[in-house]
This record gives C-alpha cells, structure tokens and sequence, in this order.
C-alpha cells in the first residue's frame, strides 16, 4: 500500500471506530432506568405528573429510540451536543468552557512524564545495575502501583492541610483571578502541582521503564558498537541514535495510555475539584444529565482517537519501516 | 457603582441624608465590606420563584425580599414589604398596605400588581405548594397600587405565617404563559438589600449593595460572595484559611465542627431555624403489608438507638423527638407523645407478636431502604440503620441511588424505608398536615407530603378543624390531639430533631437576628473588625 | 552480573510479590476465623486510631474494626479481580485464537472490535455502565473486563500467528488433525505461558479500577472494599486519618505484588525480553 492510500485507511477505520462510539454509548444511555425528567423535576422541588410530561416533550424524550438516535447522529455532525437537562444551557458550551482546564492539566501531566520519564529512564540506562539504577526502578515501580485517587489524598493531607503549601482544591482563587496578571498566573501555577503530580507520576514511572528498558536494548545494538568503534562521542550517540530509536517504543506508549488518561483525569479532577470537563463527567453521571455525558464520552473518544492516529503518522515519519499496527 | 452614577440627582440627596442621618447618630453600623460564604451544591438558579431547594433560596434570599419577616421568638410577623396589614373580624380578609417608594433592581417600581402576580399566579404555577395555598384564596384584590385585600375561603390562623415567599416583578412577565420557561427567569432583579452582579459558574456568586434599597442605611456590607467549593474537605480549609467567613451546616462535616468552632475568633451559633424547624424521618412505607401492621413499626423504633444517631453520626448536633412536631414548634405538646426507648429486645419481642418469626438464618422478612445520598454523614446513618435493624432479624438491602431516584422513589411510593430530613415549618397547617393527611392518588407532590402513606380518618378531621379553628386554645388542644395519635401510632422513625449549628468569624454581626436565620436578606449583617 | 544465576522468579522482588499474594489469600480464606461476623458492625468507641488494644488498625467515625474492614475487603476486592480476569482471559483467548487462526474476514472484525475498545476511554465506560446498570459485583465484574480482554487477544494472536508458520504446526494439519484439535492441544499450551504474564498485570488493573469505582462512591454498597473504605474516610481525615491511609496502602501492596509476579513471569518466559539487566 502506498503512503497516501495508507493514510486513507486510517482516517477511515478512526472515522468509522468514531460512529461506533457515537452510537453505542447513545444507546447505552438511553436504555438506562432513571428519568431525567424526574430530575429536572425534583431538582427544582415540585413534580406533579403533568410538569414532568412538559419536560420530558420538550427534551424530546416521549419519541422512539430510532427516532432520537438518528435526530442526535444528525446533530453530532453539525457539533450540536443538544442541550444539558438541569442548565438548559448549550452542552458544546459547557464543554467549551471547561476544556481549556482539563487540556491545561492533562498536558501538564503529560509534558512532565514524558521530560522526567525520560530523563530517569535515560539515568537508568546508562549505569544499568548500579545503585541508581536500582533507586530509579524502585520509584518507578512505587508510583506504577499506587492509585491514583489515594495519591492525590496523601497529596492534600500532607501538603495542603498539614504543612498549608500549596491549595487543596480548584485552579484558581476568586480573589487572585479577580486580581489578574502575575498574580494570577502564580496562583494557577501553585493550584497546578498537586494535581498535576498526582496524574503524572503514574505515567512517569511507566515512561521511565519503557525508556530504559528501550534505551538499553538499543545500545547492545550492533551499530551502536560501530559507531563506538569508529569513535563518535558518547554524547553525539546518545543523541543522535540512542534517543532517536528509544522514541518509538515511548510514543506507543505515549499514545496507548491517551485512553487511560482520561479515566485518571477524571479521578484527579474529582479529588482536586478542578473544574475540568473529566469532573464534570462525573457530575453530569450523579445527576442522569445524560446530554453532557454522551458529549464528554464522544469528544473524549475522539481525542483518544485522534491522538492514536497522530501517533501512527509519527511513527511512520520516524521510521518508515514498521507498520504499528502489526508490531503490537 | 461609577462616580457619574453616583452623582445622579436623586442618589445625592440620599447621600446627604445619609450623611446627615449619621451624624445624627442614627446609624453607627460598620459600613462597607464583603461577607464570603459557602453554597454548596451549586444551585440551578438563583430565584426562588423557579427553584426552592436549599442553595437557590439561600442565594436568592438576598435578592427578593418578602412580604413579611420572622421574629426569632413566636415566629410572629414583621413588616418587610407590607408595612402594616388588619384581618378582617370573620377572618377572611387580609388587606396588606405594602410599602410606598420601593424600586426594582431594574429602577422599576414595585406595586401590588406585584403581590398579586406572585401569589395568585407565578407561584402556584411554579410549586404545588403555593398551588395549595392559592387553592383556599377566593379572591385576590389590588385597590389601589399600594394594597392588596386577600379574601379567604375559610378562616386560616397559619396563613399569616406563609409569607416567606418571593415577591416577582410582573413588569417582566407581561405576555408570558409559559412560567417555567420565561427568560426573565434569569434575569435576578427582586427589590432586596442585594443586587445580582456575576455568576461565574463553578466559582462563584457576587452581589453587590442595592443602593435604593427601602430600609435606608441598609444593607451595611458592601457585597456578599458566595463561593462554590465542592469539596468539604476544601470547605473546612476555606473557612480556616480566612477565605470563608461563614460556615453553614452541611458545609463541612459535623465532626469537623466541634474542631473549627475552637479556633481563635470564631463562634459557634445553634439558632436561625425557628421557621424551617428540620426533623430527621426515616420513612416507613405503610402500604406495604409488614409496616401496616403497628406492632412492627413500633418494634423499628425501638430497634435504632436514636441517641447514637445524634451523638454518634451527627456529633450531637440534635435532640430526642417523639413526635411529628419539631421542639421549635410553638404547638410541640411532648406530654402526650409515646416515647420509644432504645430496646432491641423488646423490638424482636414485638415482631413475634407481630406474626414475624425469626427464620432458620435469623431474619424475618427484607426490607429495601433507599438512602438520602446528601453526604458522608447520611451514608453512615444508613449503614447503622441497616445494623441495628438486621440485629433484631430485619434485613435491610440499601438501594443504590442518586438524588434524582431518591425523590421519585419517596413522591411516587417506591420504597420500603428511606431517609429524608424535612423542614415542618412553624405553623402545623402549613407542612405537617400534608405530611399526615390521608392522600389522594399516588404522587405526594414533594416530599414533605404524606410519603409515608399514613391514613387515619380521626387525624384527617383533626387536621382539617385545626387548619381553620380561630380560637388559639381551642387549636392547641386539636393538634395536641393530632400529635398523640401520631406519636403513638409511630407512622415512621422520628430520628432526631435536627440542630443545625452556625459557624461564622466573630467579627461578623448580626448574622441572625430572625426565625429564618441565615436564610434571610442580610440586610443587618454588620462586619466588625 | 553474577545475579543472573538465579532464578527469575526467585528474586527477592518477586518472592515478596508471592508473599503478599499468600497473605492476601489468608485474608481471604479465614476472614471469617480472624474477624468472625459482620465487619459493618459498630463495635468500639469511634475514631479509636491504630494500635489501640484489640484494634490494630483503629476503628471509623461509627466505631467499626478497620483492621476487619480491611481483612473482609480483601474478599471483594480479589474476587472482583480474579473473575475480571477469568472472563477477559476466557474470552480473550477464544477471540486471539479465532483471530490468529481463522484469518480473514473474522480476524479483520475481532481486530476492529478491539481497537474499538481500545480507543475509548476506559474507566469512564466502565463507570457509566456501572452507574447506568446499579453497582452489584456482578455488573461491576462484567464493564471492567469489558475493557480488560483486548491485551490478550492482541498477545494470543500475535502468538499465533507466529506458531502457525512452525513446521510442527504444519506437520499437524498435513498429518489431518482437525484445526479445533490442533489449537487446543498445541497452539493453547505456547501461548498460555504469555497469556499468564498478562493476567498478572490485569489482575493489578482491575484491583486499581475496582476500587477507583467504589472510591467514587459507585460500588456495591453490601460488600466492603477498600476503595469504599478510603472513600467514606475522604471528608474525615481531619478526625481519622487512618482511614484514608491505610486502605489505600492495602491496594498499593496488593497491585504492587501483581506487578512484581508479572514482571518475574515475563523475566522467566523471555530471559532475552528488551529489559535489560538487573
């Protein structure tokens, strides 16, 4: 397969794995027992039968499933969430909102596995054995077996309630955003570590392994010793081979756990009350407001996906030999 | 407000008068600064007209004023919007002379198209409650814009005290049929002591001074901030920190309170329900075969130590009750109430007399509870109801439930035993008697109704005389009947008399000062030094 | 270097991962001897903390036994894992071998389903099914290895695919072994060895869900777990902060030991694997 049709095929089987996803959690929501009318209702502390119907026509909750589904399908493609049950705000407006903080975090998290998973894994590799080495793995293994929730726990108690360093909750103090400037941006950045910690020593120490153990396999190779042997710098091989070679075992792991970080976003969000769209997942779950989750869900997915396919185009910029898919 | 604002004409004057009022010496208030406080769960809206529950009328409290307020003692009436009012001699008519220069946050002026638009047609629309109480009115009359004449079906002693209502501006609903949906809704603008100035949501709630307001010279705070933190653990820490000035139960935890309340400049307060009067119910579903049966609903009583419950899960913060009414209740009659010791050896005793042995595996029959998933504290409560009733041979499975399901399964009979905690208000007519009353059809409406599906004919007779008996003796001596027969019949578990403790930084004064405590408009809150 | 004498699996990492494992399975078998009843039950003085007489691990704000939470708990907690895994493993297998065996249109629909369940978000999925369908142990068991069987059927084709090259495997068909014969009695056994690594690992996940789901309040409510434990302990660590310790280092040791048994079978199975040294 040439290179275009290749990429043709991809975008086909993402956009098509998309459908699927849309689908399927619209009809696993929608089977669900629990009325969101009823909800609507007695959230606003009165619910006579003839309120509740109202709500439940105006949602649109009174037609057939293949009736909704289609409706919603058509929706979806013109980016249109519908409307949330307890705001009768826009969802895509909501969503709008609260994405900037979840991309803040997740990225955070993400940059600093990815610069500290390598930079361990890396210490690691090169004094394989010795007491570092040893010390490394054990953090790794350590943070790789903790969850994340109980994490982020310790994180407040110790740090927040205890010693009073850093904020227990939230992104940022009303007083400080009020303030703006430097200000601020200093009370973000201070709101940003504990939580920001909590997601990514998770995926620092796997980053860290994969690094190491990839580094390592890379330097027994034989033109490593070639390049030794014809007495390039040891920096100049690190750089130049060593690194370049490790990245393709860490960018499939890099892209295998986008999925898993949007569960651990949740949790931290949860915990760390940080007002990003993973809490407000499961905000919008306590509540059946089923408009917003199906939303999150979909465009959760759909960063899963696409981070995926990036992935493979990297992977195949940075070595044309390998299809990923069949290396897995 | 900008310099150009506050140089209008008219406000000048009134700064004037205000300067000169102070050098008089009329008004040594502090003036000037901002309250912080917590609402939790973040409320839907903040107008009270479209949402009643906790969060929306806390907020919304301070933006529309009422007609009447709530003395702490008696909770006798005060004037707010109505400056004075007569009943007629036969006790039907109410004629309120409301309050002459008052503005709208929109500049506005309020009239008793007002009171008549909210009364007679938004409220009712809005809640089933106020549909009831429109319901006993047979006309309502507005001569002149400044007086409204309510004319009663029947002479009704309580009706005075249901003025803790939400006064809407008719000027935005002209043209509007659809009350719920009115985009007016959302537009905040009441004629209370605050004004509406930002929502951010998931942070926080900003009112500003209304500078117009009626009672000069109030309010004494500049704004009031009401942040959303919805962490309790992160509550506790907001108020230690400084960033919160007031803690309001539920906020944070009860075991946290006794710990907060010993810290420098901070006071502990228990009053400010005098009006709302929250007991704690552990509903038991008498159309359901074995909780008909008297026998077993005495032995459930006596089977949960009460007094656990209140030291134990909610750190002392309530009292022993026996009956329907609240000790806060100027009828509360505790000399006529069955009390219901802790006694699990009697509770089995009862069930065997009841017809329900004890199986081979030691239970007797199961029972589904469904939980009130508010908080920490009440998924405790519920995990010891499930022991202490599984140790006399009850089993008890707790449902898994949210918010949503918890009220359908209580307002449409959906349950076994479930928790609720209800505010029984200070007249009997106005909540107790639709929590007793036999009902009709099968949706209580709320769940302050009669969930439990209670039906006793000499009660319903009772209730109905009490609701319209002008004499004060005469109606003491019917609703002392009503709590016997209650009280003795135990239609569900009266849990406890619920104490809801105030925490605030003593420098804030005159945070209560009426029957609805922190649930009032702020307008006397002072903040010292 | 001279380390790499010893066994794989008789390294002092792993032999503390097998001892957690025997523990726990104590925990298990005699949860009734150690801490007979109920382990709801109040009984003792509230918020006692840890190394009061009679309660090592202190007791909650209702004056329930911990240390008996923690004892029962270990029950739910592992029988959620191990049936997580007994379902994924039952299902991923049969799917890798129909996969990697069959070819074709089959292999090209297992694959597309399991990218699917790949690409989406895990633990959300898991958490909405749970909420949508009530949290018993048994729907929680079902959307976590609903998530959880794509690794193995990925590892068991891959495996497959490459015996099926083998000349012994093509000596099998020629010799006129039905194909059903031929997977179950030669292709199984290579591939069980790899399939035992990855149980390990998933044993450790599914422990990690399970309770991030009762941490956030979505779990059973009749069976206590560790999860649930450390979330009813969340508002209270100021009154008793064992609570919100003490489980959670209960789930650390027992995912912890999971990973070390997995990373010992995988050193024994592939001395060679890109893992380097020590």
């Amino acid at each position: 397969m040439n290179a275009a049709a290749a990429v043709a095929a991809r975008l086909g089987k993402a956009a098509l794995t998309l459908l699927a996803v849309v689908v399927v959690s619209f009809l696993l929501i929608r089977l669900a027992p629990g009325d969101p009318a009823q909800m609507l209702a007695g959230d606003s502390g009165s619910a006579d039968a003839a309120f509740v119907a109202e709500i439940r026509r105006d949602l649109g909750l009174d037609q057939g499933l293949d009736v909704q589904l289609s409706r919603y399908l058509k929706a979806v493609l013109r980016l249109d969430f519908g409307v949330s049950y307890r705001e009768k705000r826009p969802v895509a407006d909501m969503v709008l909102e609260r994405l900037p903080s979840t991309l803040l975090l997740t990225t955070s998290a993400l940059v600093f596995s990815i610069v500290a998973g390598i930079a361990l894994g890396a210490l690691a590799a090169r004094r394989p054995g010795s007491l570092l080495d040893g010390a490394i793995t054990a953090v790794s293994v350590t943070f790789f077996a903790m969850p994340m929730f109980w994490v982020g726990l310790m994180f407040i108690i110790v740090f927040a309630v205890r010693l009073g360093w850093l904020p227990s909750y939230g992104m940022l103090d009303a007083s400080a955003e009020a303030q703006g400037g430097w200000t601020a941006l200093a009370d973000l950045l201070k709101h940003m570590v504990l939580p920001v910690l909590t997601l990514g020593l998770y995926y620092m120490s796997i980053l860290a392994r994969v690094s190491r153990a990839a580094l390592l396999q890379v330097a027994g190779a034989d033109f490593i010793r070639t390049a030794r042997a014809k007495g390039l710098s040891p920096g100049l091989i690190w750089r130049d081979h060593l690194f370049r070679n490790a990245l393709l075992p860490i960018l499939t792991v890099v892209a295998l756990q986008a999925a898993q970080l949007v569960g651990g976003s949740v949790l931290v969000e949860t915990v760390f009350a940080w007002p990003g769209i993973g809490r407000f997942a499961f905000e919008a779950l306590m509540t059946r407001d089923y408009n917003v989750l199906l939303a999150v869900f979909i465009l959760t997915s759909f960063g899963v996906i696409v981070v995926n396919l990036l992935a493979d185009m990297l992977y195949q910029a940075i070595d044309p030999r390998i299809d990923r898919a069949s290396a897995t | 407000m900008s310099l150009q604002q506050q140089l209008r004409p008219g406000s000048v004057l009134r700064i004037l008068i205000l300067a000169v009022a102070s050098l008089a010496g009329a008004a040594h208030a502090q003036q000037g600064g901002t309250l912080n406080l917590i609402v939790q769960p973040e409320p839907i809206s903040i107008n009270p007209g479209v949402n009643r529950l906790g969060p929306a009328t806390f907020v919304g409290s301070k933006i529309y004023d009422s007609l009447l307020g709530y003395t702490q003692k008696d909770v006798a009436p005060v004037p707010r919007l109505a400056q004075s009012w007569s009943i007629s001699p036969d006790g039907l008519t109410y004629t309120f002379k409301l309050r002459p220069n008052v503005v709208w946050h929109d500049g506005k002026p309020f009239t008793s198209k007002d009171v008549a638009f909210s009364i007679g047609e938004f409220l009712p629309a809005m809640y089933a409650n106020s549909r009831h109480l429109r319901e006993e009115i047979a006309r309502i009359e507005t001569p002149d814009s400044l007086t409204i004449t309510v004319v009663l079906k029947a002479p009704s002693p309580a009706y005075i005290r249901t003025f803790n209502l939400p006064i809407l501006p008719a000027h935005k609903y002209v043209g509007v049929t659809d009350f719920r949906n009115a985009p007016a809704n959302a537009e905040f603008v009441g004629t209370g002591p605050f004004k509406f100035a930002e929502w951010k949501k998931g942070s926080f709630i900003r009112l500003v001074r209304n500078e117009n307001y009626w009672d000069k010279g109030k309010p004494h705070l500049d704004a009031v901030l009401f942040q959303i933190i919805p962490d309790a653990n992160s509550r506790a820490i907001a108020f230690e920190t400084g960033k919160v000035d007031v803690l309001r139960a539920g906020d944070v935890e009860n075991f946290d309170i006794k710990r907060l309340a010993a810290l420098p400049g901070v006071s502990l307060r228990e009053d400010g329900w005098e009006y709302l009067q929250p007991v704690g119910y552990v509903h038991l579903n008498n159309r359901i075969p074995q909780l008909a049966n008297l026998k077993v609903r005495q032995a459930i009583v006596h089977a949960i130590d009460r007094d656990f419950i209140i030291n134990t899960i909610f750190s002392g913060f309530g009292k022993p009750i026996n009956g329907p009414l609240s000790r806060l209740s100027p009828y509360k009659d505790a000399s006529v109430e069955t009390p219901y010791p802790f006694d699990p050896k009697r509770a089995a005793r009862l069930l065997d007399e009841a017809g329900y042995p004890a199986g081979a595996n030691g239970v007797r029959f199961e029972l589904r509870l469904v939980p009130l998933p508010y908080g920490e504290l009440w998924s405790r409560q519920a995990e010891y109801l499930r022991e202490a009733l599984g140790a006399v041979g009850i089993k008890v499975n707790i449902v898994s439930t949210d918010v949503a399901g918890w009220y359908k399964r209580l307002v449409s009979f959906d349950y076994d035993i479930a928790q609720n905690f209800v505010y029984t208000t200070p007249d009997p007519a106005i909540t107790p008697t639709f929590t007793y009353k036999t009902l009709k059809g099968n949706d209580t409406g709320s769940t302050g109704g009669n969930v439990n599906g209670y039906s006793n004919a000499e009660v319903d007779a009772l209730l109905e005389k009490g609701a319209h008996e002008r004499d004060e003796a005469k109606r003491r001596q019917i609703y002392s009947k009503v709590q016997q027969i209650v009280s003795r019949e135990v239609p569900m578990v009266w849990t406890h008399d619920i104490v809801f403790p105030t925490l605030y930084r003593s420098k804030v004064k005159n945070l209560i000062t009426s029957a609805l405590g922190t649930d009032d408009n702020f307008a006397t809150v002072e903040l010292g030094k | 270097m001279s380390r790499r004498s010893a066994h794989p699996l008789l390294r002092p990492l792993v032999l503390f991962g097998f001892a957690v494992l025997a523990l726990l399975l104590c925990c298990v078998v005699l949860a009734d001897w150690l801490y007979p009843g109920n382990p709801w039950r109040m009984v003792a003085q509230p918020n006692l903390p840890p190394l009061s007489p009679g309660f090592p691990a202190g007791t909650d704000m209702l004056g329930r036994d911990l240390a008996a939470g923690l004892v029962h708990g270990s029950r739910a907690t592992l029988a959620v894992a191990f049936s997580v895994v007994a379902i994924a493993i039952g299902v991923g297998v049969l799917l890798g071998l129909a996969a990697g065996y069959l070819g074709g249109r089959v292999d090209a629909s297992i694959m597309l389903a399991t990218e699917f369940f790949q690409s989406i978000p895990g633990l959300l999925l898991t958490i909405i099914i749970v909420a949508i369908l009530s949290a018993t142990p048994a729907h929680i068991v079902f959307s976590i290895a609903l998530i959880a069987w794509p690794p193995i059927v990925r590892v068991v084709r891959a495996e497959v695919l490459t015996l099926r090259a083998l000349d012994w495997v093509r000596a099998a068909r020629v010799s006129g072994l039905s194909t059903a014969r031929i997977a179950l009695l030669h292709v199984l056994p290579n591939v069980l060895p790899q399939v035992m690594v990855q149980a390990s690992l998933m044993l450790a996940g599914a422990i990690m869900i399970e309770s991030a789901i009762s941490f956030l309040g979505l779990g059973s409510r009749d069976f206590i777990s560790w999860g649930f434990l450390l979330g009813s302990g969340r508002t209270s660590f100021q009154v008793n902060w064992w609570l919100s310790t003490l489980p959670g280092l209960a789930i650390f040791f027992t995912v912890l030991a999971f990973n070390l048994i997995g990373d010992g079978l995988e050193r024994w199975l592939h001395p060679k694997s890109a893992r380097g040294h020590a």
